[in-house]
């Protein structure tokens, strides 16, 4: 038996579906593509699946990964990536595989992309940028036990605003650590407020997960 | 443009994969190599609609014709009908988001009255003229199926053709005939008269009826060649007919999602109340060998890591024993649930349900329907007090401590012995639980008792309903009566069986009350949280229309019925013979038993055992 990676997007339809249903969506790729798979002992025999980290629903990604224990060692992980792609649909390609290199505790910042449409790109990059000059945005985040009280500029770094024909495009790290996760989705409510805009007017898109030296752990393409 | 405003409201609405399209499973053609689109619309949430297996076969079949390419539809939520109206989004197909008043035909699946609402909603997101004289040129043709349309007429105003009986045998016939008109250029009223002549076709544009002055009908009469009756079609060899290799997955959960098999079609038992058990007849079966290969490839193409088998009664299935011998082996390779109908319990080999049921032991649902035996009698469920309780006994013994039991009130015939005959059942079945000292501790018997709506193509459809008065009466007596702690009583709103009984049997009148109740906003009426009795209240009295008169009226053995023209093979005598039976308190055997001669044997050009 062996502990085996694969990567994903999240693209189109399954932008929109929820880490569960990512979970069960993933359980029947598995079952329809046949590959050797461990499943749990016992009263109810299950897939053993895990993630490195939920992704919010409305956001895509170019860098998701799940891992999978394979019964075959022998087997190639280029080889079931590419049983599992054929399974999957066209809006959630799995395009990679291989070891299992970091840990979900590795993780402690998510690179996220956001594209804002707009008629007005210099007004908005402006916008933007004075928010981002603040030193301390204090917000709100709903958690299991209640809300608590954070500091949106402290959880995010490293932003990179650019103009591009689709709209602008803010690059930034969120804070992505067991203990400190910046959702993505408040990120864009907070700085949408802040700048005037709809937040359904900015696409959400995961390119890397990094760990505490800010090296990318996840595939770059 | 338009697309980029979906994209917008899926950031905004609740569940948006319900309106994104994309699952596993669903079709996407090339635009410019199909003749006809078809919007299959289901009047419902999507969770809703995609747990029904007539669209899931409806939706395979169509897109196996070429040139054919058939998208689902559903009704949108509130919050995203709101959305939708904001940035002016018209209702749109969930695999091409195409609105859905560029496609040929928009084909409506009606299961139940309490959607008819959505349907007029539905065809406005779409900006479809409601009624359908008010659509000119070829397209779209609106369409209906389901078992609603055994009584078309409440949607006669907005229906250009509705099909009577079963779509896989009638569909085919009717894209076909359209896709030829369109090549010749025909008018909408050349198509829909050439329709008319089609077996099994109803276009409700071509007759004329008149009311007698005590408001029932006078006359109904067809015009430009269009048949006096219409008749049922329906698959005559039921094992070779299509059925769908590959599902749509959803993405989010739904009611059913499911590797589901449909066993047969009908049912032999004859519950007097029960409109499907009629309309389904002739009973047909599938073998166990089509049935096995059949729940393989789909489980393959899916990963369903589960399997039900369906039909109306699935325990009557004949070939049950060797169908779950054959499935069983590989199921357990392949770590694949079976369920199994539970009212056969009884009857089954031991060592087969050991292994079925080792996995699922939450609840055991079961539906004796009413609390007497005089009162089974008299609508024809064919059960004894002691197979009742024998069955609860055997899930008590099998782990169970659950039992959901399905009762009706407000039936023909009913007294309140029968009403307080329903908790004496119920306590009953508690103490056959403390019979023997068991682990489970929290035992739970809930009784949902519904109430009973009479239905046209049933022995009931001459009966009135009971008034909400005496409704909320019987549900008091049930409460005053409640004999033990363990039993939990639950029921409908009366408001809404009321209006399901206006609608089951209505005529054309109604369809000024529908639309004016639609225009007042009534929409997911079956919901508790959307219905509003008020506003129906109201549109009723706008326009003149008494409910009374459709749902609390005995109707005679001669009164011409608003479906009378509807043929669905059982004839309006074996009605009459089986109401007459219902009131002496006397019961029918089954088909299997013997033959009753309902008349559906012709269906098949033959007897039906
Ligand atoms: S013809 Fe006889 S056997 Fe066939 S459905 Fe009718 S009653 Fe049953």
């Amino acid at each position: 038996m062996k502990t085996v990676r694969f990567f994903f997007r999240k693209e189109g339809s399954t932008v929109y579906i929820s880490h569960l249903d990512t979970t069960r969506f993933l359980s029947r790729v598995i079952k329809r593509s046949g590959i050797p798979v461990w499943y749990t002992e016992g009263f109810n025999p299950h897939i053993y699946l895990t993630f490195a980290q939920p992704l919010p629903l409305g956001c895509g990604s170019v860098c998701e990964s799940f891992d999978l224990r394979i019964t075959d060692d022998n087997a190639d992980p280029a080889d079931l990536a590419r049983r599992l792609n054929e399974a999957s649909s066209p809006d959630l390609p799995i395009f990679a595989a291989g070891e299992a290199t970091f840990a979900p505790a590795d993780i402690f910042y998510s690179a996220y992309r956001f594209t804002f449409t707009t008629s007005d790109p210099e007004g908005l990059t402006e916008q933007i940028q004075a928010f981002l000059a603040r030193k301390s945005v204090p917000a709100e985040k709903k958690t299991k036990r209640g809300t608590k009280a954070i500091d949106i500029a402290i959880l995010s770094s490293d932003p990179k605003i650019s103009v591009e024909p689709d709209g602008v495009i803010l690059e930034i790290l969120l804070s992505s650590g067991v203990e400190d996760t910046l959702s993505p989705i408040l990120y864009r409510s907070i700085l949408g407020e802040a700048c005037g805009i709809q937040p359904e007017c900015g696409r959400i898109l995961r390119t890397a997960m990094l760990n505490q030296s800010k090296t990318i752990l996840t595939p770059v393409l | 443009m338009l697309k980029e405003k979906i994209e917008r409201v899926l950031q905004r609405v609740q569940k948006p994969a319900r309106y994104t399209g994309g699952e596993f499973g669903s079709i996407v053609k090339d635009k410019a190599e199909v003749d006809v689109r078809f919007a299959f619309c289901f009047p419902d949430t999507y969770e809703i609609g995609m747990s029904h297996l007539g669209m899931k076969i409806l939706y395979h079949l169509t897109n196996e014709m070429e040139g054919v390419w058939c998208e689902r539809v559903f009704a949108p939520a509130p919050d995203m009908q709101a959305e939708m109206e904001r940035e002016e989004i018209p209702l749109f197909a969930l695999e091409s988001r195409d609105p859905i008043g560029e496609f040929d035909f928009i084909g409506f699946t009606l299961q139940y009255e309490l959607c008819y609402t959505n349907l007029l909603n539905m065809l406005r997101l779409g900006g479809i003229p409601l009624k359908a004289a008010d659509r000119k040129g070829l397209a779209p043709i609106v369409v209906a199926g389901g078992p609603c349309t055994c009584n078309p007429e409440p949607l006669a105003d907005f229906i250009d053709i509705f099909i009577i009986g079963e779509g896989e045998e009638v569909n085919p016939e009717l894209i076909r005939l359209y896709a030829d008109a369109k090549k010749k250029g025909l008018s909408r009223a050349e198509f829909l008269r050439a329709a008319a002549r089609i077996e099994g076709l109803y276009v409700p544009s071509l007759y004329d009826v008149t009311y007698g002055e005590d408001g029932t009908i006078s006359s109904f009469l067809p015009r430009d060649g269009a048949p006096a009756r219409i008749k049922k079609r329906i698959i005559k060899d039921f094992d070779k007919v299509y059925y769908p290799e590959q599902f749509i997955v959803p993405y989010i959960e739904t009611v059913h999602d499911r590797a589901m098999l449909e066993v047969m079609r009908g049912c032999i038992r004859g519950c007097r109340f029960c409109q499907a058990g009629f309309l389904y007849r002739p009973l047909r079966e599938k073998t166990a060998g089509t049935l096995a290969a059949s729940a393989h490839a789909i489980c393959e193409a899916t990963g369903y890591d589960e399997i039900s088998l369906t039909s109306l009664s699935t325990g009557d299935y004949s070939g049950l024993d060797p169908l779950v011998r054959q499935i069983l082996p590989w199921t357990k390779e392949e770590k694949i649930n079976l369920s199994l109908p539970s009212l056969r319990i009884d009857n089954f080999p031991q060592e087969l349900l050991d292994q079925i049921t080792s996995v699922r032991k939450s609840g055991l649902t079961f539906a004796p329907e009413a609390g007497t035996q005089r009162m089974r009698d008299v609508i024809n469920k064919n059960i004894t007090e002691e197979e009742i309780l024998s069955t609860c006994r055997m899930a008590f013994d099998g782990g169970y401590s659950s039992v959901k039991l399905y009762f009706m009130m407000g039936l023909p015939f009913e007294m309140d012995e029968d009403i307080i005959g329903i908790n004496t059942l119920a306590k009953k079945v508690v103490e056959e639980f403390f019979r023997e000292k068991r682990k489970g501790k929290g035992l739970s018997v809930s009784c949902s008792v519904s109430s009973f709506v009479p239905k046209p193509f049933t022995p009931f459809q001459f009966d009135p309903s009971a008034t909400r008065e005496e409704l909320a009466r019987k549900q008091q007596l049930l409460l005053d009566t409640v004999a033990s702690r363990k039993v939990h009583l639950s029921w409908h709103d009366p408001n809404t069986s009321m209006l399901e009984a206006v609608f089951a049997r209505g005529d054309r009148r109604l369809g000024a009350v529908l639309e004016a109740a639609f225009r007042k906003g009534c929409r997911f009426d079956a919901w508790d949280e959307h219905f509003r009795i008020d506003l129906w209240e109201d549109a009723f009295a706008e326009c003149g229309v008494s409910t009374a008169f459709y749902a609390h009226r005995a109707r005679s053995y001669d009164e011409i019925l608003p479906w009378d023209h509807i043929d669905i093979g059982v004839s309006k005598e074996f009605f009459i013979r089986e109401h007459q039976r219902a009131a002496e308190g006397k019961t029918t055997p089954n088909c299997r038993q013997s033959c009753a001669g309902c008349g559906a044997n012709k269906l098949k050009g033959g007897p039906c055992f």
